[in-house]
């Protein structure tokens, strides 16, 4: 997919990359970098924590 | 009816690619701006990362990358103003955990958080740091739980808001070290960032821990312990939590944009 390259080439670009290691970023590997490995990230996460949330009763302010 | 909402899931899917390889295939994309909604406030951690790819964006593709701050609801109205957009790669959702994990299951969101997005790419990543006022009595987490345990109550810990993964890394730690304190949530990491370095509250798990990097170096709030498996190159002084628990609180950033909603169903 076209949008994920461009950002996966954004991201060993030298202006980026300086950019982000002032701001203490880490560079995912490429693996991270896939939009099925986002998906499985976001998925996993809202799988731990919703039953938390549920659990510790947080609500909207 | 596993069968049926797989199906549907991988037709959703399937529709929002063809939509998009369509596009791609007419050499076209990009004619037009594209736009990347951050939603939180301009200045913010995520409104940094996203503003740095916006613009190697704007180089690559050859058009403006807009970012667009649509914050509130704990980040639910910029994600959904996404999913509410044309599924055609025009419209960008840049977020965290706080905005498409937390917000979603707090606030009134509509949409299938999961479902209703094409992730595109995780952009960067950094620790969450426990972080407190320069003249807490604590200056270790070993410290800060004996504190806690003998004022049970007493300490604030401010969060970026409701849903937030410093809430929810304040949540986890009082579960796991029998502590407790009260988890004040403000309207953003900045204003709670503000209070610490003013004294007003006494503890901050700071998701994004490049937000606490200029406070640190100038002695304004002190670091107790990186919420990560690993030290962090920035504060390599400053030891990572021990509860292995506790350590998954590396902040990611990435971004994806809406998929069509309701797959239609053709003849075909």
């Amino acid at each position: 997919m076209k949008l994920n390259s461009v950002i996966r080439s954004a991201l060993p670009d030298t202006a980026v990359k300086q950019r982000l290691l002032e701001l203490g970023q880490i560079t995912p590997s490429s693996e991270q970098q896939t939009p099925q490995a986002l998906a499985a990230y976001h998925k996993a996460e809202i799988e731990k924590w919703w039953p938390i949330i549920k659990a510790a009763n947080i609500k909207a302010e | 009816m596993l069968h049926r909402r797989t199906f549907l899931h991988l037709s959703a899917f399937a529709v929002a690619q063809l939509a998009f390889q369509r596009v791609v295939r007419a050499q076209s994309y990009p004619d037009r701006p594209i736009t990347l909604v951050v939603p939180f406030p301009a200045g913010g951690p995520t409104d940094v990362i996203a503003r740095i790819f916006a613009e190697r964006l704007r180089q690559a593709l050859g058009q403006a990358a807009i970012v667009e701050n649509v914050a509130g609801a704990g980040a639910t109205i910029g994600v959904a103003r996404v999913i509410r957009a044309a599924p055609d790669g025009y419209t960008l959702s840049a977020g965290n955990s706080t905005s498409h994990v937390g917000g979603p299951a707090i606030y009134p969101f509509t949409y299938d958080i999961l479902n209703d997005l094409e992730p595109v790419a995780l952009l960067s990543m950094s620790p969450t740091l426990l972080v407190a006022r320069k003249d807490f009595p604590a200056n270790t987490v070993q410290d800060l739980i004996v504190w806690l345990k003998a004022n049970p109550g007493k300490a604030t810990g401010g969060t970026s808001g409701a849903g937030s993964s410093g809430q929810l890394a304040s949540i986890l730690f009082q579960s796991q070290t029998g502590t407790r304190f009260q988890v004040v949530p403000y309207r953003g990491a900045a204003p709670a960032m503000q209070d610490l370095v003013g004294g007003q509250i006494d503890l901050r798990f700071a998701a994004e821990g490049s937000q606490s990097l200029p406070y640190l170096r100038d002695g304004q709030i002190k670091a107790l312990a990186v919420l990560a498996p690993a030290r962090w190159a920035p504060t390599p002084d400053v030891p990572t939590i021990t509860r292995p628990a506790c350590q998954g609180f590396t902040c990611r950033c990435g971004t994806a944009y809406g998929r069509q909603r309701e797959p239609r169903t053709t003849s075909s």
